[in-house]
Parts: C-alpha cells; sequence; structure tokens
C-alpha cells in the first residue's frame, strides 16, 4: 500500500463553496408573485425556486398546513400538488398548481407502503442513518406524499412503520422550505390530546434518547470474554495480510472503546492497522457496546455489527459515526477474499 | 434507425466512469456515487428527505412484500445469488468473478436497506464500457460470413413508462408493481410472436436481488406472488431450464450505469450462440422507483 501524503486543513473542494442550507422568500415586482428559493447544493453557486409549488411550501412554513389540489372539473385530490394538469381528466387550466382551488388536507394519513430504512446512506445523508422515507396518503388524495418517518421511542426499525399504519403529520419547530420540515409519527405515538391539533410541533412529543448504557456484567459473559478477545485479536492481526482490509480502513483515525459484559478492551484504528489494547481506552472517539462477548467471536466469523446493532444486540454512543461501524463490517469480507486470492496462488 | 431503414449498421457504444466522484467525507466512492444518481429525484418533494436508488427501489420490494408476504424468502434469495455468483466465472469480464457467495454468507451480510435487501444482494456501481453493432439484413450476413458468427436478430422489443408519483390507483405508480417491466416485456413478446415459455435465456437488470424475483414474475415467468417458485419448482437453472443471468447480472458482472443492459445483450448473443439456443431476453429498469421498463427479445439466426 502506497503511503497516503496529505496536507493538513487543505480541501480539494472548498469549504466556501459547500452553500449552508439556507432559504428566502422573494416577492416578484411585475406580478407580485410570492416564490420560495432555497440553497441547492448540486449547483452551489445557485438558489433554486420552488416556482409555482411556493405555495406548498409557504404553507408549510407560515401555517404548518399541507395542501393538495382539487381538480374544478374532475374533482380528483392530489397532494402534494405536483403537476400542472389533472392527471385523471387532463384539464390543463393550471388550477392545480396555482392552487387557487387548493385545499388543505387533514394532517392524519396512512402508509401506502411500509417504508425502508436506510441503514447504509449516501454521502450527505450518510450522519442521519439510519433513517425512513415513505409515503402517506392524507384524506381524499389519490397520490402519495413523500415523507420522512421517525419513532418517538428510539431506533427506527422495522415493524413499527406498516402499510396502513396510522400516522400524524408533525412539523419541524424551525421550517426553512424543505419538504424535511414536515415528518410522520406513528399515530399511536401521539397522546390522545395530540392527535386531532392540527400543525403539531416535534417540540409537543416526547422523545427518547438514544444513549447507550455499560453493559449487564455477568459471569457467563467474563468467561466468554478471553475468548472473544483472542478472536478479535487474531482477526485484526490478519489485516496486514489483506491489501483490501487496509483499503477499507485507509485514512481513518478511531480509539473505540468497546465494552462487553465480560470486560473491555480497546481497538485502535492507524495507519490502515486495528491494535487491541486491554481495558479501558482514554477519550475514544467511539463506545461499542456489545453486551454477549461472543457476538463478537461472530463478527471475526463474518456477521454483520450493523445488523446486530439493527437488532438491539449492541450499541454505539454516537450514530453518526456508523461510517466506522461499517467499515469494521467490511474487514471479513475483505480478509477473506484476499485470503481465498492467495489460496488459489 | 436500423429498423427504420435510415442506416444499415449502427455502432452503438455506452461508458461508465461513476466512481470518480470520491466522498471526503467517508474517504470512500459508493456512497457519493450514490449520492450523484440520488441528484435525479424530485427536488422538491423527495431529494432532500434522503430519496436514492436503492431505497427507492427498496420501497417497491417491500410494496410487493405488504402484497406477498410469504414470497422473496431469503433462503431463496440466497440461493438465486450463489447461482449467479457461480455463472459470473464463466463470463470473462465480470468484474467479481472470483468471490464465493453462499446463502449463508448473504444472510449474515449487513443491511443496506432494512427490511429489504443486503450488501450481498446489490449490484456493483463500477466503470465499465460496451459496444453493440446494429446492422439491417443484408449487411448482418455479409459481417457474419466474415467472422463465422451465426447473427443474432431482434425479433421483438417493448419499452414502458409508469406515472413518477405514486398513490392508490392510476395514473399513479402502484405500490407492489413493477409494472413498466411487465408491459416491456409484453410488448416485446407480442413483437416477436413468443411467450415466457420459449425463452431459454434471461438477461435481467437485477439492481437489487429482490427486484430480480420480482421482474420474472412481471415478465410472465412465475406468477406475482410466487416469485420463489424459480427455485422452488425449478424454473430456473441448473434447477431448472430458464437460464437467468448467465453473466452474472450486475450483481456480479458489474452495474457500469451508462452501458450495463448493452453488457446484457452481449451476455445474452454469447450465451444463444455458446449453448446453442434459440430465444433470449434481455431487460432494463431505471427511473427513481423502477418506473421505465425496456425488453427485447433475440433469436439466434444461421449463417
Amino acid at each position: 500500500m502506497e503511503k497516503v501524503m496529505r496536507r493538513p486543513g487543505d480541501y480539494v473542494i472548498p469549504h466556501e463553496a459547500i452553500p449552508e442550507v439556507m432559504s428566502r422568500i422573494t416577492v416578484f415586482p411585475e406580478d407580485k408573485f410570492v416564490c420560495v428559493e432555497r440553497t441547492e447544493p448540486m449547483f452551489t453557486t445557485y438558489w433554486a425556486s420552488a416556482g409555482e409549488l411556493s405555495p406548498f411550501f409557504l404553507a408549510v412554513m407560515k401555517e404548518k398546513k399541507i395542501l393538495g389540489a382539487r381538480c374544478p372539473k374532475c374533482k380528483m385530490v392530489i397532494c402534494p400538488p405536483y403537476m400542472t394538469r389533472c392527471p385523471v381528466c387532463q384539464n390543463d387550466d393550471s388550477s392545480l398548481v396555482s392552487l387557487e382551488t387548493g385545499i388543505e388536507m387533514p394532517q392524519v394519513g396512512y402508509m401506502l407502503g411500509t417504508p425502508p430504512i436506510t441503514v447504509f446512506a449516501n454521502a450527505r445523508f450518510a450522519r442521519y442513518a439510519p433513517f425512513g422515507r415513505g409515503r402517506v396518503i392524507l384524506g381524499e388524495s389519490q397520490s402519495a406524499l413523500p415523507i420522512q418517518v421517525f419513532t418517538t421511542t428510539g431506533f427506527l426499525k422495522p415493524g413499527i412503520f406498516k402499510a396502513g399504519t396510522k400516522v400524524k403529520i408533525v412539523f419541524r419547530k424551525v421550517r426553512m422550505g424543505f419538504s424535511t420540515d414536515y415528518f410522520a409519527v406513528p399515530l399511536d405515538e401521539v397522546p390522545e390530546k395530540l392527535r386531532d391539533k392540527k400543525g403539531l410541533e416535534e417540540t409537543a412529543l416526547k422523545w427518547k434518547s438514544m444513549e447507550v448504557g455499560d453493559p449487564q456484567v455477568t459471569d457467563a459473559f467474563k468467561k466468554q470474554f478471553p475468548k472473544a478477545l483472542q478472536a478479535v485479536t487474531r482477526f485484526v492481526g490478519a489485516i496486514p495480510k489483506s491489501p483490501r482490509a487496509q483499503r477499507d480502513v485507509a485514512n481513518w483515525t478511531r480509539k473505540i472503546q468497546v465494552k462487553t459484559g465480560g470486560g473491555k478492551f480497546g481497538l485502535l484504528l492507524d495507519k490502515q492497522r486495528i491494535k487491541v489494547v486491554r481495558g479501558k481506552v482514554p477519550r475514544p472517539d467511539l463506545v461499542l457496546v456489545v453486551e454477549d462477548p461472543t457476538h463478537l467471536i461472530g463478527w471475526t466469523n463474518g456477521d454483520s455489527l450493523v445488523n446486530l446493532i439493527r437488532i438491539g444486540g449492541a450499541g454505539i454512543n454516537n450514530l453518526q459515526d456508523m461510517e466506522t461501524v461499517f467499515k469494521l463490517d467490511r474487514l471479513h469480507r475483505s480478509i477473506r477474499r484476499d485470503a481465498e486470492e492467495r489460496g488459489k496462488k | 434507425m436500423v429498423a427504420g431503414g435510415r442506416y444499415d449498421l449502427v455502432f452503438c457504444v455506452g461508458a461508465e466512469k461513476a466512481t470518480d466522484t470520491y466522498d471526503f467525507m467517508s474517504e470512500t466512492q459508493t456512497p457519493e456515487v450514490v449520492q450523484t444518481i440520488a441528484w435525479s429525484w424530485d427536488p422538491l418533494f423527495e431529494r432532500d428527505q434522503g430519496a436514492t436508488a436503492a431505497d427507492s427501489y427498496a420501497e417497491v420490494i417491500l410494496s410487493y412484500m405488504d402484497q406477498y408476504p410469504s414470497d422473496l424468502k431469503m433462503a431463496v434469495r440466497g440461493e438465486i445469488l450463489r447461482i449467479m455468483c457461480e455463472q459470473a466465472k464463466n463470463n470473462p469480464n465480470a468484474q467479481r468473478r472470483d468471490e464465493i457467495v453462499t446463502p449463508e454468507r448473504v444472510e449474515h451480510s449487513p443491511w443496506i436497506i432494512e427490511p429489504a435487501f443486503k450488501k450481498l444482494e446489490t449490484c456493483v456501481y463500477t466503470e465499465g464500457a460496451c459496444c453493440l453493432i446494429f446492422a439491417a439484413e443484408g449487411v448482418a450476413e455479409e459481417i457474419c460470413k466474415d467472422s463465422g458468427q451465426p447473427p443474432v436478430w431482434i425479433e421483438g422489443v417493448g419499452f414502458a413508462n409508469e406515472p413518477y408519483w405514486w398513490g392508490i390507483k392510476h395514473p399513479h405508480k402502484l405500490p407492489g408493481r413493477i409494472e413498466s417491466d411487465h408491459l416491456a416485456a409484453k410488448a416485446a413478446y407480442e413483437m416477436a410472436g413468443v411467450g415466457p415459455k420459449d425463452i431459454n435465456v434471461v438477461e435481467l437488470h437485477d439492481a437489487f436481488l429482490p427486484q430480480l424475483e420480482i421482474t420474472m414474475a412481471e415478465m410472465g415467468f412465475v406468477p406475482m406472488g410466487h416469485a420463489d417458485d424459480l427455485i422452488e419448482k425449478k424454473i430456473m437453472a441448473p434447477h431448472g431450464k430458464v437460464l437467468v443471468n448467465p453473466s452474472g447480472g450486475l450483481i456480479y458482472g458489474g452495474h457500469f450505469v451508462g452501458g450495463s443492459n448493452m453488457f446484457s445483450a452481449w451476455s445474452a448473443r454469447r450465451e444463444l450462440i455458446r449453448r446453442g439456443l434459440d430465444y433470449a431476453l434481455v431487460h432494463g429498469t431505471g427511473a427513481s422507483s423502477a418506473q421505465y421498463g425496456g425488453a427485447a427479445v433475440l433469436k439466434r439466426g444461421v449463417i
């Protein structure tokens, strides 16, 4: 592996070229049209207008309302009001978009389908993973409103949202004219007295924190711990023989405190290696709690830490650092593939 | 252009250079490639929420599973992957030729989109290029005589788009369906005068393994809701007769977006000639939630 050289503080894309998330309301003097404009990450020097759909986002921002549109001819309702002509009767008087016949939608609806939970996210959204996004049917609407889904109970897991799950629309406290100004939570997580409330803000709900606690220490876990530590030490010791595994952890530096019900140890990622240290790690970047040490043996045999976190068998203190866990999960396959190739030779 | 009579020889090239986009946060390429593709989602209502190809195809898969909860079993998916992994070894251009994938390894691989599919069920965004030569009758025979290879004729083509927006009834994209695949294959079959029973080779755009199964159902090889029959009723080779993704598909062959389906067509032609088979079906899909489908029926000719 070639040595990686870098100039600290220098970036190929300078920070000043990456726009902050911003929005503004512009009034055009010619026809006094009110328009929402937002910064657009794809074209860093541009403001992108919501154009004719501005009334939808202005209603969200200012009035905490979700607007739909009813075709004046065939009476069909769509939400969001996404096109300029009626998709059913092809009436093209543009009244769907101008929202002259815009209607306020109810703020309780149901999920059109089971929403996917993104665990491995793209660059822009990695720090939010795992997150859910689905579609909700409101009132008479034939179309589904794309929407982020959240649970007040902590970690978003399969089963919380399903096709047909009744949901409540909740609004962000700070609304900037984006489709993330509103989201859905399961109706049964909303206190009964708030279920009919329109314009419900996120601050009105109680959100469970996702802090990781210390593992429960047992004699059985203590007995397993030495075997787990030995397996992990042997496993990460194979990284120097695996170019793929070295690539997996290239340019990545982390001090990870691993806590189990049988004892604790540290994993120090640096210079394309992982060093195992016993006991406490001072000022760790990441804490990984795996109550049952045998799960770590499973990890060295190809089981996924990500999946373990998803089913509650493990936890991390910083969900925004799931990328590190993904890197740890890549190691087994990389080491195995390089070993298989060496075996063929 | 050839069938329309405008040209009698067309040279078609597709290429992809996706991995030039590098994510400086994760120090890897994939997240930024995924992000770049995600720019094509609706900029007002979807993009900011984290929409990507993966989670949108997952919506299709999960809404199918809402309707058919006993289909798309992990054991069947693992077996299809094992078969395609084996088949990729016979494709000199496959990019994941040396990997051994077993149902157990699929089961243990991490979730990408939960509970839709796992890491070993996803295609690999990659780089590559492909070239196809389309020739009119007369010209094709001359080329084939020179090369000593039989021609492969395009007997039928079909393309279909579904509405972008999802909803509860038409004209919206419907949950649980990939109607574009169904309509595209139907049009191609009708033009060729054949049906699924006549097809020997399928080269299918397998963006994600469960979607492969749904598409096989939409194209008529198994009933909707019984896509697992591909393995359980021995439809798919080597257990059955239909050779599915002998190239290894996009999962093992590699998904170079600018030319993947040309790669599929290359493989279909190769298998028809190598194995002396009659008909192949080449499939492509795209758009944010598999709203676009394309299909072509190929027939092996004689010199």
